[in-house]
Formats: C-alpha cells, structure tokens, sequence
C-alpha cells in the first residue's frame, strides 16, 4: 500500500501556546487511521492544519506526494481532502437533497443541463450511502443529532474526495447510532469511496472497530503510534489520559 | 506659531478626548453583544435634544446630569423593546437601528425643524491661553469625556458588575455558567452606553451645533476610529481617538474649515487598503 | 403523470402583462413619470440583492456604485457631448470595473467592518465631488445640469416603456441567475462561507461575481436615473435616504430572490408618492420608514417573497386537485 498523506515535522503556535509541535505521521492508501488524545491535545487543531484553516508554522503536508501546504482550503479539497466538524454544520435553508447536489458541484460550474439524471441519480445514491435516503427532501432543522452527522458525511462524500476527515462523529451518539455510522464507514472504505479517512474520535470502542491503526497525540506531540491495541495499552498514552495515576 | 501648535495641542486633545467618549458607548455595545448597533448614534441627538427642552426649566448642570438620565432610561427602554428581540439576527439589527435613527431624524424635522440650534453652554465664556481664545465649555467637555471614561474603567475592573460585563466580552457561555445573567448585564451596559450617548451628544453639540441629522458625522468619525483601533480593544480606541482628533484640528486649522469629516473618511478609505482588518486587530476583551 | 404548473413562468408572463399594459388604462403622467422611475429604481434594488442580498456582505455604500454610473455619464454628456446611449453603456461598464476594484480589498473582512467601509464610500465620493478642485469637472454641491434626457414630455410613454424593457432585460436573467447553481453558492456563502470553501468552491471567486454584476447594474440604474431627472447632485443620488429606501425595498421583499426586491421596489416607490398629498415633507418619509420597518418587523425574510410561495402553493394545489 502507498502512502497516500503525508505529515511531515508539523509546528504550530498560537502566541505563546504551542498547539502543535513537531507532528510527524503518514496514512496508506486503504487505511483507516484513528488519532486519539485527550481533550486539548490539538487534535481538531491538527486537522485544521490540514485542512488550511490554519497555515503552519513549519513542517509539510504531501498529498500523493504533492505539499499541499500553500494551498487555500478549497483547493485542498479539490485535490482530493474533505473533512466533516465537531459541530455540525450545513445549510439551514436548503433539504437535504440540495446539500448534496451542491457539493457535487465541481468548482469550474458546467451551465449545461445535459447529465440532470446522471446527477440526480448520482445524489440519490450518496443519500443512499449514508442512509438518508427517507429524508432527502427534509431541512436541517427537521434532522436529529444522527442525522445530521449524516449530512455532514453525505457532503464530504460528495466531493469525491481521496481522503475523508472525520472529526468527532460518534459525539453524542447513541450506541445503537454509532453502530450505524460505523457500518457505513467501513462499507464506504471498502467500497473504495473514499479509499482512505483519518477519524479523530474520544469514542474508543467504536473506533476500534473500524480503525487500522492509531496515532495518539498529547500536548501537541505524537506519542504512540500503532494498531489499537498496542496504543491503548502504550504507558504514555495511559497517563496522558488518566494523569498521573497510573501503575 | 508656538501659539498655533499650542492651540492644535490643545484643541486635539478636547476633540479626542470627546471622540473617545462617543466610540467607547459604541464599542461596549460590539464588545458583549456582537452586534452593531448604530441607534447608538441617534441616541446622541436625544441627548443633545434633551438637554435642549431641560434648558427651558433648568440651569445648565442639571440639563446636563437630567439629559443623561432621560437618554440612559430611554436606550434602556430601545434594549428592552427592539434590539433585545432581534439579537439574533445582526444583520437585521443594522438594518432595524438606521431606520430607527432616520424615522428619528424625521420626527426632529417634524418638532424642531431643520434649523441647526446652538447648545447653551454648561460653562460659558472665553478662556484665553497664551493669546489664542477658546470656549471654556470645551474644556468642561473634556474633563467631563475624561471622567466618565475613568468612571467606566473603573467600574470594568473594580466592581462585580463590571467584572461580568468583562466577562461576558470575552466569552457570553461561560459567563453565563458561571451564574450572571446577560439580559441584565446587557441592561447595565445599555444604561452605561446611554450615559455616555447623552454626555457625547451634548458634547458633540457643543463642538458644533444641534440639527436633526447630527448622528450622521459622529457615525463616521466612530468608524474610521473603530477601524484603525478594532473593534472592541480599549488601547485601539484610545489611540485611534487621538489619531482622527489631531488629524481632523490639524486638516481644519490648516487646510480648510469645511474639510471637517474629510480626513477620517481619507483614513476609512486609506485602511480599506492598506489594513481592513485594523491595526488592533481582532476583537479583544476590553 | 402529476400535472405539474411551473408557477415562476406564469407570474412573470402576468407581471410582465400588467407592467406593459399600465399606460394603456392609466393616463395620468405624473404616475406614469413616477413608475417610470420606478422601473430604474428597481435596478437599485435588484442589484443590491445579487450582492448583498444573496452573499451577506451587508454594503451601506450601493449608493457610491450608482452614483460612479451617474456621474461617468453626466459628465460625458455634459462635457464630452456622448451621446445618450453609448454613455450609458461606459458608465455602466465604468461602475463595474471601478467599483469592483474598490470593492474587493474589503472582502477581506468580517461582515461589521465590510458594513463600516462600504458607508463610507459615498461620502466619500460626496466629498470628492465637492473638492473645489474637481468643481469643474463635477459640478460640485449644485451638480450637472441640464443633461440629456431620453425624451421631453409628451413621449414619456417612450420612456416608461424603454426603462420598463431594460428593467426586464436585466431583471430577468438576474433572476436566473439567482435560481441558478451560481445563486445557491451565493445564498451558502450567506450561510456559512467556511463551508462552502470545503465544498471546494472559491468563495472569492463567488463573491467577484456578485459584486461585478451588481456594480455593473448598479452603475446603469444611475446613468438611467440621471437622464431621467436631467441632472446629478450629491444630495440627490448619494443620499442616504436612497440607501435606505433600496434597503426596505429589498427587505421586504425578499433577500436573495430577485423577484421579491422587483415586487418591493415597486411598492416603496408607488407607496411613496401616494404619501404625497396626504403626507407632507418629513412626514412622508417618516411614514414611510415606520411602514417599511413594520412589514420587515412582521416578515424579516420577506413578505412580498411570501406572498409568492403561498401563492404558488395555492395554484399547484388546485392544478393537482383537478
């Protein structure tokens, strides 16, 4: 498997706190990757980074190879990246069917109506993907916490992306609703659309189920990478989460 | 010469210390609330206007004092009934506070007419300093603009009141966690903001004169002072106060009398490209 | 197959019918002067909602784009001897390039400081205008006058009709537009713009496009104006009261939906002059602001916009019903 993103001695500072330092990782091409550390870590931060919210101090980030650190967000995302928010976001006066036709838009608009079905059919099946297929024509507001975390996945879908950010989806869910976004996490992966994401997620068991490997971060800093088993038992991870109380 | 630059000295100082005053009430506002609310300025003219009507009665400290009451109660009153039901929607306050300021215009053009009116000065007489003549009242208008700033810092970092109003501006939820409540918070600051809106309007009428579309200038000197100082940073405003006041004495006093508002819209139009954003940058607690 | 009625097209063709029709039933030409202006001032409006209305970049400042179009033709014609129709077309072309060069270093700030630039940019063409300097070239405080105008009175059925055309010709593609793709971006943007940026759409790009055609019909509003009134002043095409009115007329008729601001832009104008024998100077206007702000009040999306989707409610459900 190749590497498909790259993170290479990633700094960042906000004044005299320093969110992120010295970040290094990579994500193969068909991998899942979960990134974990306690709240404050610079985790959301880091994915900020990548998406250029935020432009680093130091350090690279290589898609296919290609350093995409210079880039403006919406060129990141044309070159393959996408990303869902800790806090849902969408448009509140458009259905749900309009949230994905317009992130199906590519960013050079083609006026012409030819490829209408092809489009529409298209939208229905990412609707279908994400299992929002009863509630195309529904408002955000109409929509409970599951399913608008569906949303958000259903407009990073659309994009097309090579690799998918998902940042805290399982927050606020139910067991049962975690159940259903990881089913449709693995069955996107496998099918290849996207073939890569990076999850970040406080929800350790429901990221063990879908994950194929971890990076723990704490206080800006990489400190254990690995499968989910070895991180969560590394002593470092242990403390940073649990203080110092730890035998 | 020595007479002329002690004269721009001095008036600078009287014209910035009153700007200060005009941008702070309108900044406190921005700071806790995140709106823009440019009744604010209108609300000048009820002072300047009610201190007109007092006078009719009273002498003039207690106009004075009586007009900054009637404007504090009544912006109160414009908190409670208009801008409070439309927090939510910014845009919608911008929209709502210039119609209020022109339907207020009217209703002046309507009662007083147009005629520009002058201000019957707290203080009256000529002071003379080193050969130049200036109103003593201007001097009473920055000892006044000076207290009340002084005052309101004070109260910002002494009392508890004023500690929730600094807190509220640096985060509303967690200050609403920690138990202050921001509907009467906001009261406070309204009545603050409307004590301060009384006093600059008079003021300001002072400096000039009283006419019903007298919030129009005191509106662009506050924003060209807000963007050079940002929004909501006390040491922004203090300077920028100063800044626009000496250029706007310095471009009268040698330029041209009638080029009054011009230099703080060349600043506007400067800063729109050289800086948009400020030199004081983003919105800071006060 | 559910017969399916395509409400938009049928309004148009009424609204288009009636607008036409006006002068053949109503013979009084004060009104008819009166909708004539109406039908520039619904460029004003119209061009403010393609911008600010759809993007929310809340402008004070249209007034400074109508008024580039305004004096760029009072000034060729008056000076220059151009005749009416290419003047109109450089002024137009004029505002959107100027003004959107003016524009575009302010989109790199947040909605308050936006809103503070943009107002002082017609006082700040005001005061140029006023500089004795550019007097001559200006006119100054008293302005340009006379300037050609399109017709003298008795074929102000010319005019009427003419301004109503180019309303239309402009009205309508603008409204395409902002049915169109292009035009949901735009209302995103108003939204949430950081979430459009990870769609992977340039918002500045979005944002160009908006204000250049909005400049750009803004500018020919004011060329158009200018030669209707015969004359440009600052007091008269820079005032704030024009912002304002341009304000209400798009409120209450709908941000971001083209049709509403054209609906809206005729009632504030109609509305304003049926004021007149009732209502005398300041009382006019007051009456009208405290309406204007009353029908915002009770409808802050829009109820000219309203009345419309109702409407279209009401007629797909008789046509399903049959």
């Amino acid at each position: 498997m190749s590497k498909i993103f790259e993170v290479e001695n990633l700094k960042k500072s906000f004044g005299s706190i320093e969110a992120v330092r010295n970040v290094c990782f990579d994500v193969k091409q068909g991998e899942i990757l979960g990134i974990i550390g306690p709240n404050g870590a610079g985790k959301t931060t880091l994915f900020n980074l990548i998406m250029g919210v935020y432009r680093q101090d130091d350090g690279k980030l290589l898609l296919r190879g290609h350093d995409i650190s210079r880039l403006k967000t919406f060129q990141r995302v044309n070159k393959g990246i996408s990303r869902t928010f800790q806090f849902a976001r969408n448009f509140s006066s458009l259905t749900v069917m309009q949230h994905i036709r317009m992130a199906m838009l590519s960013d050079k608009l083609s006026l012409s109506s030819k490829g209408e079905q092809e489009r529409d059919r298209e939208a229905n099946r990412i609707a279908d993907v994400v299992k929002l297929g009863g509630s195309k024509s529904k408002y955000p507001g109409e929509l409970n916490i599951e399913e608008l975390r569906k949303l958000e996945l259903s407009m990073a879908l659309a994009v097309k992306p090579d690799i998918l950010l998902l940042d805290e989806m399982f927050a606020g869910l139910t067991e049962t609703e975690s159940k259903d976004i990881i089913d449709i996490i693995r069955t996107m992966i496998k099918s290849g659309d996207p073939t890569t994401a990076i999850i970040i997620d406080h929800n350790l068991a429901a990221l063990s189920e879908i994950v194929h490997r971890v990076v723990a971060i704490d206080l800006g800093e990489k400190i254990a990478e690995g499968s989910f088993e070895q991180v969560i038992s590394d002593q470092a991870v242990k403390k940073a989460y649990l203080g110092e109380y730890v035998q | 010469m020595a007479g002329d630059i002690l004269s721009i000295l001095i008036l600078g100082l009287i014209v910035s210390s009153m700007y200060m005053l005009i941008a702070t009430g309108f900044t406190i506002i921005y700071s806790v609330s995140n709106i823009l609310d440019l009744s604010y300025f209108g609300f000048l003219m009820v002072g300047a206007y009610s201190y007109l009507l007092f006078y009719e009665v009273f002498p003039t400290y207690i106009c004075l004092i009586l007009a900054m009451i009637t404007t504090s109660i009544l912006y109160i009153l414009m908190y409670k009934v208009v801008i409070r039901r439309l927090i939510d929607n910014p845009v919608l306050v911008v929209v709502m506070t210039v119609l209020f300021n022109l339907v207020l215009e009217y209703i002046l053009l309507i009662v007083f007419s147009r005629a520009q009116r002058n201000l019957f000065p707290v203080i009256p007489g000529v002071t003379e300093i080193y050969g130049t003549k200036f109103h003593t009242n201007m001097f009473f208008v920055m000892a006044a603009s000076s207290t009340v700033m002084i005052a309101f810092w004070l109260f910002i970092k002494k009392t508890y009141a004023g500690k929730a109003i600094l807190a509220i501006s640096m985060d509303a939820k967690g200050a609403k966690l920690s138990g202050i409540d921001p509907d009467k918070n906001m009261t406070i600051v309204y009545a603050i903001a409307g004590l301060m809106a009384g006093l600059s309007g008079i003021s300001y009428g002072a400096y000039t004169a009283v006419y019903p579309d007298m919030f129009m200038f005191p509106l662009i000197i506050v924003l060209a002072i807000v963007l050079i100082g940002g929004l909501g940073s006390i040491k922004g405003t203090i300077i920028a106060s100063g800044v626009i006041g000496f250029l706007e004495i310095i471009t009268t006093y040698w330029i041209d009398p009638k080029a009054r508002g011009l230099s703080a819209l060349i600043c506007i139009i400067l800063i729109l490209y050289i800086r948009p954003q400020g030199f004081f940058g983003r919105k800071q607690t006060l | 197959m559910k017969k399916q009625i395509n409400s938009s097209v049928l309004g148009w063709v009424v609204l288009i019918i009636i607008l036409y029709s006006i002068p053949i039933y109503m013979k009084n030409l004060n009104w008819l002067g009166i909708l004539t202006f109406a039908n520039i001032f619904v460029l004003f409006a119209i061009s403010w909602d393609i911008s600010s209305g759809h993007t929310g970049y809340l402008s004070l400042g249209h007034t400074f784009f109508i008024g580039l179009g305004g004096y760029a033709s009072g000034m060729l014609t008056h000076h220059l001897g151009f005749s009416l129709f290419p003047s109109i077309v450089i002024s137009s072309l004029f505002a959107m390039v100027l003004g959107t060069l003016i524009i575009i270093p302010a989109f790199r700030v947040r909605g308050p400081y936006f809103l503070m630039l943009s107002f002082a940019l017609p006082l700040f063409l005001t005061g140029i205008v006023r500089i004795g300097y550019f007097t001559d070239y200006t006119g100054g405080h008293m302005g340009l006058f006379p300037l050609p105008v399109f017709a003298s009175v008795p074929d102000r059925y010319k005019v009427y009709y003419l301004t109503l055309t180019i309303m239309l010709l402009i009205g309508i593609p603008l409204w395409r537009l902002s049915k169109s793709e292009i035009g949901h971006i735009l209302r995103a943007i108003y939204n949430d713009e950081e979430l459009v940026g990870n769609l992977g759409f340039n918002p500045f790009k979005f944002k160009l496009l908006a204000f250049t055609v909005s400049n750009f019909v803004a500018g020919l509003g004011g060329a158009l104006w200018v030669h209707n009134m015969g004359s440009v002043a600052p007091h008269s095409i820079l005032d704030l009261y024009i912002m304002v009115q341009i304000v209400i007329a798009v409120m209450i008729g709908g941000e971001g939906t083209i049709i509403g601001p054209i609906l809206g832009a005729y009632f504030c104008v109609i509305l304003l002059e049926a004021l007149q024998p009732y209502a005398p100077g300041p009382w006019r206007l007051l009456i009208f602001t405290l309406i204007g702000a009353g029908m915002i009040a009770v409808k802050p999306t829009g109820i000219f916009i309203a009345i419309c989707q109702k409407l279209d409610d009401f007629i797909q459900k008789k046509v399903r019903g049959s």
